[in-house]
């Protein structure tokens, strides 16, 4: 399958609007937060907008159905955002999801959440433990997917938090219940726990729910994979649960995985045996980059990982935004970092244009202005190729 | 044998919740203050009966956090992954000249050490700080002769106190390459402190498997040295382990919610007891105890100390 080259994309979340905040956690909403929706109803051209505007004025006691059609318009917004941005594939910034952990774990048969554990400072994520053989109850990202396609002039794209992300980011009180410290095997051991709980999270989890939003129409499938470089000795373990995961589906979709903030070089040369089974890797390189403009080596520090994609098949997903930041890179420095990656792999239509990561910790008016100037400067790119 | 709990021990859900509201301008500092001295008696309860008491360590974000109070010119602001965890410390800078305020060290010791006052100067406790290599690995700036020099300082104005162990804790082992430069910073904190305090100095390591590793432990002058059982085997940490050390056995698994069954405990106590002098052996957590949620962390002790009964 090709596609045009430049393609630009979303990464994950953006932050969720306040009155769908405050609807759902039952706290009064204020005149800013119905002014906003006015506001972004507006430059968003909003279908509908004033039935919401009619129903937030209700300010509290939202009944289930109103906090359904308040969701629904949550979703709109952030795919109209997108769309409005110029972005040529969009989803929705997981408006229906909590966040990208807690939102699958609690739909997995298994799992157990057992308490909050230190991410860093005051910072805690809730953490689940695995207490028995993890079961698919329902394909959690399907009704998702069709709300979001029903609703979206451009082609979707859908992000499922990844098998290896979803383990290293749990404990575990089944697989490695048979553990016993001090064991002359014991490295063996817990390996053997370790890869019997990812392959069943791959095979029994990930697979079933990629399948199901394949069978549903969903052409672009992002399996998100923040954890993948966390451990030095189990990079093998991450690539072989990618392949359990995507399996015989390779083909099917447009598969990409997306790793972020990680030591990126432990993953070479192991991730290339995953050639024809994912088509796209998408890094974060602007967090690492400078803000001088210029093509050059010396300009462009964050990229030099991409050396590593030269000789291979790989879409490069490309972050062209720091999303840890206000700054609003200008279409120039976004224009500049896409010449220097085409320079590097030869070849336009290997690469598609993002964010770093997902803009959710952004204020919407940032987020917007980042991604719009985003598709300002791959346009700048295009005409700088003499593509347009 | 007993159990010693070195560490950040982890904060109650309330205490969590308390925290974030206080950053978010929820709740006062003087309300925060309260559930974090609730935390500190119940940790207090669990730990009835056990030789030395973990001062909890509540209000530390981490183990380098600490010396940015004591030390001037520093800052504490870019994250970085705690080795192979979803836990991230900020990195200590030095940025200007280095000068400890040697002149604040008894308020400093009492803020951290003491939970601000709470718990008594003689009562028997569990020091932590971090050990050299630690600390070369999550600052920046910092020449190993000053790493020396604080490290020195702190621990020296903690051994003042008296019934206290001090626990040194070095996950870097195993992680990777020590240096000779590295190694000779570590002997000489260690050799200067053996000659000026009397408190019981222990060097707990984890996470990584000790393979290649062993000599080195075993050569640092220290009295008792802690291993995680579940990153190696009891036999090899065992075929060169001094017999006159103690041995701070990681043994309460803080990568799983489990609790340690009966038998798991019974067995692993049984391989001490058949190796080693019951009086020298202390089994503590295989890594921080802040990896586990505050109730499974408590379960566990509770657990284990009525086994130990």
């Amino acid at each position: 399958m090709t596609y045009p080259p430049l393609m630009t994309h979303e990464i994950g979340s953006l932050a969720k609007p306040s009155w769908k905040v405050k609807a759902s956690a039952g706290t009064l909403l204020n005149d800013d937060d119905i002014s906003a929706a006015d506001t972004w109803g507006d430059i968003l051209d909003i279908e509908g907008k004033e039935e919401l505007l009619q129903l937030l004025k209700k300010r509290s006691d939202f009944t289930h159905a109103d906090k359904q059609l308040i969701l629904h318009f949550a979703s709109l917004y952030a795919i109209r955002f997108q769309e409005k941005a110029g972005l040529d594939i969009v989803w929705d910034g997981e408006q229906h999801r909590v966040e990208m952990y807690e939102y699958p774990i609690r739909r997995i048969k298994g799992f157990n959440f057992r308490g909050h554990v230190r991410s860093f400072d005051n910072k805690y994520y809730h953490k689940a433990s695995c207490v028995g053989r993890p079961d698919c109850e329902d394909h959690y990202h399907v009704h998702e997917y069709e709300a979001i396609a029903s609703q979206a002039d451009k082609p979707v794209k859908i992000p499922i938090t990844g098998a290896y992300t979803l383990v290293d980011w749990s404990f575990d009180e089944h697989y490695c219940a048979d553990v016993h410290p001090g064991l002359d095997s014991i490295a063996e051991a817990r390996q053997k726990a370790r890869h019997r709980f990812l392959e069943d999270i791959s095979k029994r989890i990930i697979y079933p729910n990629l399948k199901a939003l394949a069978n549903h129409g969903a052409a672009f499938l992002q399996i998100d994979e923040p954890a993948a470089t966390t451990k030095k000795n189990e990079i093998d373990a991450f690539i072989e649960s990618v392949r359990h995961s995507i399996g015989d589906l390779a083909g099917k979709a447009f598969f990409s995985a997306h790793i972020c903030f990680s030591e990126y070089k432990r993953l070479f040369p192991a991730i290339l045996q995953l050639q024809g089974v994912l088509d796209e890797i998408h890094l974060e390189y602007a967090n690492r980059d400078s803000r001088e403009l210029g093509t050059s080596r010396r300009e462009r520090p964050g990229y030099d990982i991409l050396d590593l994609f030269k000789d291979n098949k790989f879409v490069v997903g490309l972050g062209v935004l720091d999303v840890h930041t206000d700054f609003i890179e200008p279409p120039e420095l976004v224009r500049d970092r896409i010449l220097y990656a085409c320079d590097v792999l030869k070849d336009p239509s290997r690469i598609f244009v993002a964010p770093d990561c997902g803009l959710r910790t952004r204020t919407w008016e940032v987020a917007f202005q980042k991604l719009r100037h985003m598709v300002e400067g791959r346009n700048l790119a295009i005409h700088a190729l003499g593509l347009d | 044998m007993n159990i010693l709990l070195p560490g950040q021990y982890p904060r109650s859900e309330r205490l969590i919740a308390a925290s974030r509201d206080f950053d978010r301008g929820r709740v006062t500092e003087k309300e925060l203050e309260d559930v974090r001295k609730r935390d500190i008696k119940e940790l207090e309860r669990v730990q009835k009966g056990l030789p030395f008491h973990s001062p909890g360590l509540f209000h530390w974000q981490d183990l380098l956090r600490p010396f940015d109070g004591l030390l001037e010119n520093t800052q504490s602001e870019s994250l970085s992954r705690f080795f192979e965890t979803n836990t991230f410390w900020k990195l200590l800078e030095l940025k200007g000249a280095f000068h400890i305020k040697e002149e604040f060290l008894d308020e400093w010791a009492n803020n951290h050490f003491f939970a601000e006052g709470m718990l008594h100067k003689d009562a028997k406790l569990v020091f932590t700080l971090p050990f050299v290599f630690l600390f070369h690995e999550f600052s920046r700036g910092f020449s190993l002769k000053q790493i020396v020099k604080v490290l020195e300082t702190a621990a020296k104005s903690l051994g003042k106190y008296p019934h206290k162990v001090l626990c040194f804790y070095e996950p870097v082992l195993g992680w990777r390459t020590i240096t000779p430069e590295e190694k000779q910073a570590a002997v000489e904190l260690l050799e200067k402190l053996k000659k000026s305090i009397t408190t019981p100095i222990y060097i707990q390591t984890s996470f990584f498997s000790l393979k290649g590793f062993w000599k080195l432990l075993y050569e640092l002058p220290a009295d008792g040295y802690g291993i995680d059982f579940y990153a190696n085997s009891f036999h090899a940490a065992m075929q060169s382990f001094p017999k006159d050390k103690a041995l701070l056995a990681g043994f309460i698994n803080t990568d799983s919610t489990l609790i340690e069954t009966d038998e798991k405990c019974r067995g692993f106590i049984k391989l001490l007891n058949d190796h080693l002098p019951a009086g020298k052996t202390f089994l503590t957590p295989n890594a921080p105890p802040e990896l586990l949620p505050r109730e499974i962390m408590d379960k566990k002790i509770l657990h284990l100390k009525e086994i130990l009964k």
